[in-house]
């Protein structure tokens, strides 16, 4: 099990590419495109996210309050947390009328699948304690979150050809 | 099971049944980029022009001689409109 210290070690460090990212993005196209605009959203959310877990994780431990309630609160903020995401990345693109291209389809579909994930774990971890899906929930999190950063790397690099100019009358 | 712990459950099923359902709502919605409909500067609507009666005049090569001595007056007219206009600093 000392894969998902390391995942999670990387995963901290994700904020970071992401800004560096929307740096290159803006260097590279000179406008505002799809792809800068999801980079710099989910940079803002995974440093808040980084921010916020260790002290909510505090919270949490209280062991006088019953455990499945903490459980139901960590796993609904998480929840509600990914569903802003989904929202926001969508409404900054009707905001900025930006076209929603496969980029940002496949950036929500992953932040669906962390909710299926988080919502799978609390059922086992209420009914039938699998170590099976434990161990799928502790490897699906970080994987998942690092998918989408190496997809959006690969999107922009994809992208960074040089077109011929043409004249627009 | 306690009851607020039942509630609690209940709550968050409701709550990831809500993100979930609305989250793929989201998800299958497209957005397409509006392009806005603002009327064009004078600058554009010269440039147009230009462009046109320059096309026109290139599209003479396999033409009778009048209908290309035709284009390159109108694009004179241009020209002139053009040269006109400029010394008046009307276009910007």
């Amino acid at each position: 099990m000392s894969v998902v210290p390391i995942l999670l070690e990387i995963r901290d460090w994700l904020p970071f590419l992401y800004s560096l990212l929307f740096v290159v993005s803006i260097g590279v196209f000179k406008k505002h495109t799809s792809l800068s605009l999801i980079v710099v959203l989910l940079a803002l959310f995974e440093f808040i996210s980084n921010a916020i877990t260790l002290p909510l994780l505090d919270i949490m431990n209280d062991k006088s309050i019953d455990y499945v309630i903490r459980l139901s609160a960590w796993v609904g903020f998480w929840v509600l947390s990914n569903r802003l995401i989904i929202e926001l990345l969508q409404r900054a693109h009707e905001w900025l009328n930006i076209t929603k291209g496969k980029e940002l389809v496949m950036v929500q579909g992953a932040y669906i699948g962390l909710i299926s994930l988080l919502a799978i774990d609390f059922i086992n971890q209420i009914t039938f304690k699998t170590i099976v899906i434990d161990v799928l929930y502790r490897f699906g999190i970080p994987t998942i979150n690092l998918s989408i950063a190496g997809y959006l790397l690969f999107a922009m690099l994809k992208h960074m050809e040089f077109k011929k100019w043409k004249a627009q009358a | 099971m306690e009851s607020t712990s039942l509630t609690a459950t209940i709550v968050l099923f409701i709550i990831v049944g809500y993100a979930l359902y609305t989250g793929v709502k989201t998800l299958k919605k497209p957005y397409q980029r509006l392009v806005d409909q603002e009327p064009i500067s004078l600058y554009e609507k010269l440039i147009n022009e230009g462009i046109r009666l320059s096309d026109d005049l290139v599209n003479c090569r396999y033409k009778l001689p009048q209908d290309a001595m035709k284009a390159y007056r109108r694009l004179n007219q241009w020209d002139e409109k053009v040269q006109h206009l400029t010394r008046f600093k009307v276009v910007q």
